[in-house]
């Protein structure tokens, strides 16, 4: 089990050290800072490293490096959960979690640290419940709490932690219930120069803020491809219910009018699905239906994975011609495959140029074809566009000037990169057909679905 | 070096980056910077410096700079200092070996080595030393040397050029042209100034160990210089360190020396012999303080090592030798250190070691000594002084050691004990029981060779045998027993248990439990030998069998699979049902081929390379005198040892026996070649008859001859015991009678079979047809296989012109006619006087004249010569293009001389010539 907890900054500085028993010392922490994080070889670091007998596991984010430390045979993946929840702690306590806000909450982490491991042993590290007790507000006097506090909430919060929904107090009031459900995919792609695609896939997550009142039970169905074929005609009657509840307007709500890229009816095949711990996986196993009671608050509710039947957002075709030793030309015509109601914004292309390239001379062509420029820092061409419509296309054209090298190299010929988000748009073609809330007071609530499909690592071979 | 504001700013920037990739990017920014700075035509020299300075500051950085160095090679040609000087740096920082623009670099640094300007002169000199490609070497070197000679470049110069030529020297020997140059540099050993004297000193050292011929010169000058500083006192003061005149250029040439046989002139070797004397006579006071004391010390055992190397004085050797005893036992570590090593080196050289085995105590106490390095010399030192005399005292001593010694140390004191046992063993029993206990005190420190040579010389040694069985029984009765013991007890019990079966406590059956109590506790290895010896002893004790059965049959369940192996298959061997194949399996091992002592290559393995060359070795005088000489350049004559084989001997190319040709040199060869002599002049009389009887083969030949063609059978037996392979049988001709003779395989006959069972034979017949006149006999090459060693046979086959000849019968007064007519044509006239001893003891011996005659196929005409012993005979020989030619013999005996003249007249020179020889030779070998 854990001996310790180290937070360090970028530099590898000690912002948090916490003991949790004796058999290491506070020095353990320069250990870790001079053999990994100021260790001038080690470029990729695995993420768990041995010294002697003391085994240091550790995540980086933003500029933090969290660090446990163990001395026994401790389950890395159990460690390294710990090690997320506890960021996911910090994430949900401060807002953001870096140098700064570690530094702005020394006590607060320390309450937090002590309350979430206890001799080593991971306890409690659920946001919900922490939040009862370990409370960002300033204290209140001893009298207040004596009224109110000091004679329900132990026992609340016993209850919570020690009940079957660990996740959720029974106690929530909105006045306007609202569930908002966000699906956001990124999308993986290999292609080779001729345009074959090499490799496909989409990782996507559905996101799920929750403000509801009372111990509301949720249903959620998606096109899944195994329920709607298992039973056609139920799954149609309930696309069917879906679509007429989502025209009814309580059911569902859609911010962005209309979906573009995915007809209706289309199933999908969803492999690797995880839950978040509120979803009850056996109804899932036997009917693959997700019902849950939603955690308050922001929460992600699944990931998957597809693999099969990629609706691809953007179609590149490069064309680069070595002219000589001195010279490359570039064309390189983007084509967006997605309803031309929809954009795509934040677009970048990073097209690599050889080590050796001197001066490049660009142009970009097409109505809001954005702005071209290159980048010697990262040997490439770096064309941003704000806006990509759809159904749209745009062509950059660049000669690039090469200098002589002493001893000639070929080319290794890096992938071109792209980076964009695309709303309403699924690359899987992932569809929520209804979200339905059952609660005791039968209240009315509103639910919104957002879309959205970010490139992962899309690379184009060139 | 004038500030680059951009550099400082750049580095400073490097520094100020936080993590790799920001430096990262950093770096390609600049480097696309500088990519488009070089391509701007009004590139002014300070930023071409600065540029080409960040470059460097990024390849040392590890950044692959894959341009500019053509900007680097500008910079070189650039008339300013500092920036020829950054130029400089670039190339020799980032130039590779194999560049193309190496040429400009080259031609830069010519002209900059010429250049009256003598800090450009340095500065390519230096980038010469640096870069020092083959090209440079190849064409660099005369303008180096022109420099080093020149008369007007200064002493600063000329030390960087004799530097410079040393670093070339070094690394390209062949390119350098060194003999060229050599005997023009060694004047300068006696230059005046002593920094030259000393850089030169160093590149002739480095010349004379690779052509000691050409700087044989050197020797000279260098003790005429030598004189000058210890004698003369002829040097600069400041060359005064602590007291002694520069001890660096004294100990440089006096180590130059060394390379060089003593001098041969009386004046020089007596002048050599005054300065090695002072220095030792100067020596003989101990200075105060430690740098004197240390250049003074390097000075005297440089010298002593000298004084060693040229063996010119023994009375000076003694000297040494008492003044080394007083080193050995100083305080100081380091002289300690020192005069054990030139001890050790005194040892390998001089003759009489009786002054430095009064220092053997003090020597043995050396092991003892708290510093290891000091131990190890130490060793070496015993090691060298060792001899037949003190080698039991030696080793003992070293055994002694063995157990405290330092496991560093272990495996090279084992190794040596092995070595000074096997070389100064008087008494076998001595031998065995010094390696048995070697073997037992140092078995983890010591490789394999150690107790394989143990079973090597047992093996080899008949005397030995009894001996080593008893002692190896004990060892395996001892309570302790170690790994590399039981593998030699093992085996030695395997091959000559036998030897003590009858002794008491020895029969077979002690012998097997002896073994089997230790075999459990043995390694993998150890246990595989045990097992062999087990299946050993199955052969040697049959009353056992049943016993050894047991212990196989418990291993052949053993995980290791080597050991499973051995189990399975010498219990399967055991169990078979014929009994001829266990004797022969199980066979007493032959006695190893004497080879090279592979602990002694292990040794000398050792010792490791250096930049100069050691002129001698640790060890025994023999080694260094085999070193000496071949450096004499005399060839050593190797009779005792062998060379090591290169090869493994299954590889050596077919051994060639040529048996008819002279040059056999072991009797055994001789007699070999005079028997096939004999069968062969035989065959030039008979028709039928042994060609050849070898050990493994025999020929036969059955010849017809129907002038001008016959038919010539050979017969091939086998007469080992071993069949033979591949056999082929071809009848090559002489190239000079390619064409008057022709030979082939006789149509109409089946093939060679395939093998030869022993006693087999195989036959092929050739045709021959004598097309012109001829002199030399066609070969028969046999070759065949013969377990596994191909052999190829060549003998001569008796076909001459001679057996062309067919018997013609004419009368008594044609024949004198005719040899009167051939007589004074002098056409072909042949005359032999022959000692022919056996004409007066063997009565018959006129009879057989007569028969070897008309063997020859001539018609022996009677009553023609008056004295009736005489023979005269007719023969005609049949050519098919050429034509015939009359031959007419006279075989004049005279029994009372012992001598035999023979004459023979033919119408053409070669065939008398031919009948003459073959005459001659049936004769000689009677």
């Amino acid at each position: 089990m854990l001996s310790a907890v180290f937070i360090y900054n970028q530099k590898g500085e000690v912002l948090i050290s916490r003991l949790y028993r004796h058999d290491v010392k506070r020095s353990v922490a320069d250990v870790f800072r001079v053999h990994v994080i100021s260790s001038p070889t080690s470029v990729v670091r695995s993420p768990v490293t041995t010294l002697g007998s003391t085994s240091f596991y550790h995540i980086r984010y933003d500029n933090l490096w969290l660090c446990a430390v163990t001395k026994n045979n401790a389950s890395a993946a159990m460690v390294f959960e710990f090690l997320y929840r506890l960021l996911g702690l910090g994430v949900s306590y401060f807002g953001r979690f870096d140098e700064e806000s570690v530094k702005n909450n020394f006590v607060l982490i320390y309450e937090l640290l002590d309350e979430v491991l206890d001799f080593g042993y991971p306890q409690n590290i659920e946001v919900d419940t922490l939040k009862l007790y370990v409370t960002t507000e300033s204290v209140r006097s001893t009298r207040a709490l004596q009224s109110d506090a000091l004679a329900t909430i132990p026992q609340s919060i016993t209850m919570q932690a020690t009940g079957t929904t660990a996740w959720r107090r029974n106690d929530i009031v909105y006045k306007k219930n609202e569930a908002f459900v966000d699906v956001i995919e990124s999308v993986n792609l290999i292609m080779s120069a001729k345009g074959t695609v090499l490799r496909a896939d989409v990782q996507g997550q559905i996101v799920m803020r929750s403000f509801l009142s009372g111990m509301p039970e949720c249903k959620f169905g998606l096109n899944d491809k195994l329920v709607l074929d298992r039973d056609p005609a139920s799954g149609a009657a309930a696309s069917a219910s879906a679509s007429a509840s989502a025209s009814g307007s309580t059911q569902l709500g859609r911010r962005q009018g209309g979906m573009g890229g995915f007809g209706d009816g289309e199933s999908v095949e969803i492999a690797d699905c995880q839950f978040h711990q509120c979803v009850r996986l056996g109804r899932f196993d036997t009917d693959r239906t997700i019902s849950f009671i939603p955690p308050d608050g922001e929460f992600e509710l699944m990931r998957y994975r597809t693999t099969e039947n990629v609706n691809l957002p953007f179609k590149v075709l490069p064309v680069v011609r070595e002219m000589g030793k001195t010279r490359i030309e570039y064309e390189v015509l983007i084509k967006s495959n997605f309803s031309a109601k929809l954009s795509a914004t934040n677009m970048a292309v990073t097209i690599p140029t050889p080590p050796n390239a001197t001066k490049c001379r660009i142009k970009v062509t097409g109505a809001g074809a954005g702005k071209a420029k290159y980048h010697p820092e990262e040997n490439a061409i770096v064309w941003r566009i704000s806006r990509f419509q759809g159904l749209q296309e745009l062509a950059l054209t660049a000669v690039v000037d090469l200098a002589p090298m002493t001893k000639p190299t070929p080319w290794s010929r890096p992938p071109i990169a792209l980076d964009f988000q695309v709303l309403m748009f699924t690359a899987s073609g992932l569809l929520v057909r209804f979200l339905k809330v059952f609660e005791k007071s039968n209240y009315q609530s509103v639910k919104w679905v957002r879309y959205m499909t970010k490139a992962g690592s899309y690379e184009i071979r060139i | 070096m004038a500030p680059m504001k951009g550099l400082t700013v750049f580095i400073a920037d490097l520094r100020k980056c936080r993590s790799h990739e920001d430096e990262e990017k950093r770096v390609n920014k600049e480097l696309a910077n500088i990519r488009t700075k070089f391509k701007e035509p009004s590139l002014n020299g300070y930023n071409r410096k600065k540029y080409v300075c960040k470059l460097v500051y990024m390849a040392l950085l590890g950044y692959e700079v894959s341009f500019g160095h053509r900007e680097a090679v500008d910079l070189v040609n650039s008339t300013k200092y500092s920036e020829k000087q950054i130029g400089y740096l670039a190339i020799s920082l980032l130039m590779e070996e194999d560049a193309d623009y190496g040429r400009m670099v080259v031609a830069a640094m010519r002209r900059d080595i010429h250049d009256t300007n003598e800090f450009n002169v340095s500065l390519a000199l230096n980038a010469v030393s640096n870069i020092c490609t083959r090209e440079i070497a190849e064409v660099l070197t005369q303008d180096i040397v022109a420099q080093l000679l020149s008369p007007v470049a200064s002493m600063f110069i000329k030390k960087k050029a004799a530097l410079c030529l040393l670093r070339l020297l070094r690394r390209f020997p062949e390119a350098v042209n060194a003999q060229q140059w050599a005997a023009r540099v060694i004047p300068y050993l006696g230059h005046r100034d002593i920094g030259v004297t000393l850089s030169v000193a160093s590149l002739v050292t480095a010349l004379a160990q690779q052509f000691p011929e050409d700087t044989r010169k050197a020797a000279s000058f260098a003790v005429r210089r030598l004189k000058s500083l210890v004698i003369d006192n002829e040097y600069a003061a400041e060359y005064i360190y602590y007291k002694v005149p520069a001890p660096w250029l004294q100990i440089k040439l006096l180590r130059l020396l060394q390379y060089f046989p003593a001098p041969e002139s009386p004046e020089l070797r007596s002048l050599l012999l005054s300065i090695l004397r002072h220095i030792i006579d100067v020596s003989q006071d101990t200075p105060r303080e430690l740098q004197q004391m240390n250049a003074q010390y390097s000075i005297l055992f440089e010298a002593i090592n000298l004084g060693i190397q040229l063996d010119i004085d023994q009375g000076l050797m003694q000297e040494c030798a008492v003044l080394l005893g007083r080193f050995i036992t100083s305080r100081e570590i380091n002289v300690r250190y020192l005069g054990l090593e030139t001890m050790a080196h005194l040892a390998a050289y001089i003759d009489s070691l009786d002054t430095i085995k009064t220092y053997q105590g003090v020597i043995i106490q050396s092991l003892r000594d708290r510093d290891v390095s000091v131990r190890r010399r130490a060793l070496d030192l015993l090691y060298s002084m060792c001899d037949v005399s003190s080698a039991k005292t030696i080793v003992s001593e070293l055994l002694r050691h063995m157990v405290v010694a330092d496991f560093t140390l272990r495996e090279e004191m084992a190794l040596k004990v092995a070595i000074l046992t096997e070389k100064y063993a008087t008494e076998y029993s001595w031998y065995v029981d010094v390696m048995m206990r070697l073997v037992s005190l140092a078995g983890d420190h010591m490789g394999d060779e150690v107790w394989h040579r143990i079973v090597q010389v047992i093996l080899g040694n008949e005397e030995l045998q009894l001996y080593a069985c008893k002692i190896a029984l004990q060892t395996l009765k001892a309570p302790v027993c170690h790994e590399s013991a039981l593998k030699v007890s093992a085996y030695v019990l395997g091959e000559f248990g036998h030897l003590i079966a009858n002794a008491p406590d020895c029969a077979p059956v002690d012998q097997l439990k002896a073994l089997q109590s230790k075999m459990a506790s043995g390694s993998q290895s150890a246990r595989a030998v045990a097992l062999t010896t087990v299946g050993k002893f199955i052969n040697l004790f049959p009353e056992i069998k049943t016993l050894c059965l047991r212990v196989l049959d418990r291993y052949r369940g053993a995980l290791d699979a080597e050991l499973q192996q051995r189990a399975c298959e010498y219990y399967a061997l055991a169990t078979l049902e014929s009994e001829d194949l266990m004797p022969t399996v199980f066979e007493e091992m032959p006695p190893f081929p004497e080879r090279r002592s592979a602990l002694m290559s292990r040794l000398l393995k050792r010792e490791a390379d250096t930049e100069d060359q050691r002129t001698w070795v640790f060890g025994g005088r023999e080694i260094n005198r085999e070193r000496k000489l071949q450096k004499a350049g005399k060839t050593v004559e190797d009779s005792e040892e062998p060379p090591v084989a290169a090869v493994p001997q299954l590889l050596e190319v077919p051994e060639q026996t040529r048996f008819v040709a002279d040059g056999g040199q072991t009797p055994e060869e001789l007699a070999r070649v005079a028997k096939s002599k004999r069968h062969y002049a035989r065959l030039l009389w008979e028709n039928d008859g042994i060609l050849y009887d070898g050990d493994e083969i025999q020929v036969g030949l059955v010849a017809q001859y129907k002038p001008p063609a016959g038919r010539v059978g050979v017969f091939l037996g086998n007469k080992s015991t071993a069949p033979i392979y591949d056999i082929s049988i071809h009848v090559a001709c002489e190239e000079s009678s390619e064409k008057q003779l022709v030979v082939q395989q006789a149509t109409g006959q089946g093939p060679l079979p395939d093998s030869l069972m022993p006693l087999g034979q195989a036959r092929v017949f050739f045709d021959v047809k004598c097309i012109d006149v001829f002199a030399t006999a066609p070969t028969l090459r046999i070759a065949y296989t013969m377990a596994g060693a191909p052999t190829v046979s060549e003998l001569q086959m008796p076909v001459t012109i001679a057996h062309f000849i067919d018997p013609v019968t004419i009368t008594v007064a044609d024949f004198f006619s005719r040899w009167k007519q051939l007589g004074d044509a002098a056409i072909g006239e042949a005359q032999n006087v022959l000692k022919t001893p056996f004409l007066s003891t063997d009565s018959g011996a006129i009879q057989w004249l007569r028969n070897v005659v008309g063997g020859a196929g001539f018609a022996l005409i009677q009553g023609a010569d008056a004295e009736p012993d005489n023979i005269v005979g007719v023969g005609i020989a049949t050519t098919e293009n050429a034509g015939r030619f009359g031959c007419l013999i006279r075989v004049e005996p005279k029994p009372a001389h012992g001598l035999t003249r023979v004459t023979i007249r033919a119408t053409n020179p070669t065939v008398a010539k031919v009948v003459a020889a073959n005459i001659n030779m049936v004769f000689e070998s009677k």
